[in-house]
């Protein structure tokens, strides 16, 4: 069973950075939750992975200085707490220097003198199993059915995808690129214009210049897409056409020439093989057989191919409609969280004034907005957070009488 | 486990390149059992985050990189059509045979898509449920927080492909309508019915819509905040009941 771990265990174990993580954010980050920690800019994406209001506290900050991912020490105010431990989910684009998730850094991990485990390995193996947690004390650490499991789990795709690289005009250009759009649509443009922001990157916190900020991954649009193509025709077609060449015509910031590079390999791969992928070559293979002349079969085929239409349009008719009302029900619950927390607050400021007939409802019916969301007793428990909530608001307005109060507890159900 | 159990047929039917890139459904909810409920400590939640997180950026780069697969071809795809008509006399036995494989090609390429679109969503499913498995295990309210960030990740948010596959309709009707006025004159030779619908992306699809009726059929859990049944009376080859819903689908 893992040993019971202080926060204080839980920091960053690299000791090339502890140093200087001990001076940066991060040990502020371990006095206020919820600093003012705000994401590097995105250049020149269109997407940012975190909320940037929310705390970030990143690894991606902490990874800025090395690039290995570290453990970010994580502040418990209760449900806050959730919101700090996110890491960036940031990943950088497959195409800058093909800087792979060095191999050498991740026995440069695993060859640290660890107490405890460092989570970052947890990722390590992740992308690269089992085999990476060389070392025993990790092993030894970590519970063994955890081991198991993690053993199981999918290798992260690392085809050089999640690369860790350095990009200076990645850094340089953050601000400037809040010019760019090189995304497609978000809800807030209707336009799809190139040159104008999409990023959601907000507090543009000019990522501090020492910070190697991963290139975020490069998501292509129709216009651009058309664009390079147009680029590349002048330059005389896929063959001729050189990446340099493409990134320079095409004039968009904070493209680079990695994206451009693959971009026309997947290109070149499209055109001279026309929808092929390793199923469809035996298809087009059948083409060159064509020969017999046989209309009922055709039409057999027509109606075949009618059919698959139908069940696919159909999946995407459901899938858009279920999107919808997922996005609907995680309105839902925010708005009843946000509920649930002006209540308590409304609690702790009762208490405050000392309220002396303050009676909480019997333990039965703690309710969060978790529990509101809870598909189990959805009904009843709104039911019955709205009643408190009437309650509450008669109440309050005289102050001898029983404070109508819920407490949103929640009571851990686990085995 | 019946999630579970429907996840994994998907990713058995599924396009083969593709299998590993779905959610570690199965593992996840191991580990989240293994995590303490009466003392989850905050080490254990980390890790379990980390694990999130990397599997959304699985999630990500499989998704970007698809969708950008899938604008490239779309366009040559098109290329290729307006080229059709260039090319060949209506009447030349290729072009009947260059127009079969076009149609094929656009109806399969637009069942890859609609396939990413699923692959978004039941990742995005996996995730909600897990999620909430750990919350009610640990009581923790993990799952609000992190739910709102997934809903921004890249691999969610599924609008451009949702457009490319609208678009490719619109491609199609074309070609469909001029198949029947060629069908005489068609010349393909027998395929037989595997290689005509593509197999697993038929397949997929199929599963993936089972999958769908199945989920909202009205589980134990289900309640005001679950997703209505989904009635699909038309597909009755699909073999699932279809049950009153008492909150119609629009």
């Amino acid at each position: 069973m893992n040993s019971s771990l202080t926060l204080a265990n839980f920091l960053p174990v690299q000791k090339l950075n502890m140093n200087h993580l001990q001076n940066t954010q991060i040990s502020g980050l371990m006095s206020s939750p919820l600093p003012g920690i705000t994401t590097p800019v995105i250049p020149g994406n269109c997407y940012s992975n975190m909320q940037n209001s929310e705390s970030t506290f990143t690894q991606r900050e902490a990874r800025a200085n090395s690039t290995i991912p570290q453990v970010i020490p994580m502040c418990n105010s209760g449900s806050l707490a959730a919101t700090s431990l996110f890491s960036s989910g940031f990943y950088s684009s497959g195409y800058s220097p093909q800087i792979n998730w060095p191999g050498e850094s991740v026995q440069g991990v695993l060859g640290y003198d660890l107490d405890n485990i460092n989570s970052g390995k947890i990722q390590d193996i992740m992308k690269h199993g089992s085999d990476a947690v060389l070392n025993s004390d990790v092993a030894g650490l970590m519970d063994g059915s955890w081991r198991q499991i993690l053993d199981g789990m999918a290798v992260t795709d690392s085809q050089g995808k999640v690369a860790y690289s350095v990009s200076e005009e990645a850094t340089n250009t953050s601000d400037q690129n809040q010019q760019l759009s090189l995304c497609h649509v978000s809800k807030s443009n209707s336009n799809n214009n190139i040159n104008e922001i999409c990023c959601a990157a907000s507090p543009s916190s000019s990522s501090n210049a020492a910070i190697p900020a991963r290139p975020p991954r490069m998501r292509w649009t129709q216009e651009l897409h058309e664009r390079f193509v147009e680029a590349v025709n002048k330059l005389g077609g896929s063959e001729k056409a050189t990446p340099k060449g493409v990134l320079k015509l095409m004039n968009v910031d904070g493209l680079n020439i990695y994206h451009v590079k693959s971009h026309l390999q997947k290109y070149r791969t499209a055109r001279f093989r026309p929808e092929l992928s390793p199923e469809e070559e035996r298809k087009s293979a059948r083409l060159e057989d064509l020969q017999s002349l046989d209309p009922e079969k055709a039409n057999d085929i027509n109606e075949a191919l009618r059919a698959q239409m139908e069940v696919q349009k159909k999946l995407h008719e459901q899938l858009e409609h279920q999107r919808k009302l997922q996005l609907q029900m995680e309105e839902q619950c925010k708005y009843l969280q946000m509920i649930v927390e002006k209540q308590q607050q409304s609690i702790d400021q009762l208490k405050l004034n000392k309220c002396t007939n303050i009676k909480l409802p019997s333990s039965e019916k703690l309710l969060t907005s978790e529990n509101g969301c809870d598909e189990i007793n959805q009904v009843d428990a709104s039911e019955e957070m709205s009643r408190q909530i009437g309650q509450k608001h008669k109440t309050s307005e005289s102050d001898n009488s029983i404070c109508g109060a819920f407490s949103p507890m929640k009571r851990a159900r686990g085995d | 486990m019946k999630f579970g159990k429907r996840l994994k047929k998907q990713i058995d039917d599924t396009i083969p390149e593709w299998k590993d890139k779905f959610l570690s459904y199965k593992n996840l909810k191991k580990l989240v059992r293994f995590i303490s409920a009466a003392h989850p400590s905050t080490k254990a939640e980390a890790q379990f985050v980390e694990l999130l997180n990397s599997e959304i950026e699985k999630f990500n780069s499989f998704f970007i990189e698809q969708e950008e697969e899938f604008i490239i071809r779309q366009r040559e795809l098109q290329d290729r059509i307006e080229k059709l008509g260039e090319r060949f006399e209506p009447s030349d036995a290729e072009y009947a045979a260059e127009m079969a494989q076009t149609r094929k090609d656009i109806v399969n390429f637009h069942g890859e898509m609609v396939l990413l679109i699923n692959y978004s969503n039941v990742n995005y499913t996996g995730l909600a449920k897990i999620l909430k498995k750990y919350d009610k295990r640990t009581g923790r309210l993990l799952r609000l927080p992190f739910i709102e960030i997934v809903l921004k990740q890249p691999f969610f948010t599924t609008e451009l492909i949702s457009k490319l596959v609208k678009k490719c309709e619109t491609m199609m009707d074309p070609i469909f309508s001029l198949a029947s006025a060629v069908e005489d004159q068609a010349e393909t030779k027998e395929m037989d019915s595997a290689a005509i619908a593509e197999p697993s992306i038929f397949k997929n699809t199929v599963a993936a819509l089972v999958t769908m009726q199945e989920l909202r059929k009205g589980s134990s859990t289900y309640g005001h905040f679950s997703l209505p049944p989904l009635n699909l009376p038309e597909f009755d080859f699909l073999q699932s009941p279809s049950l009153p819903s008492p909150i119609p689908i629009q």
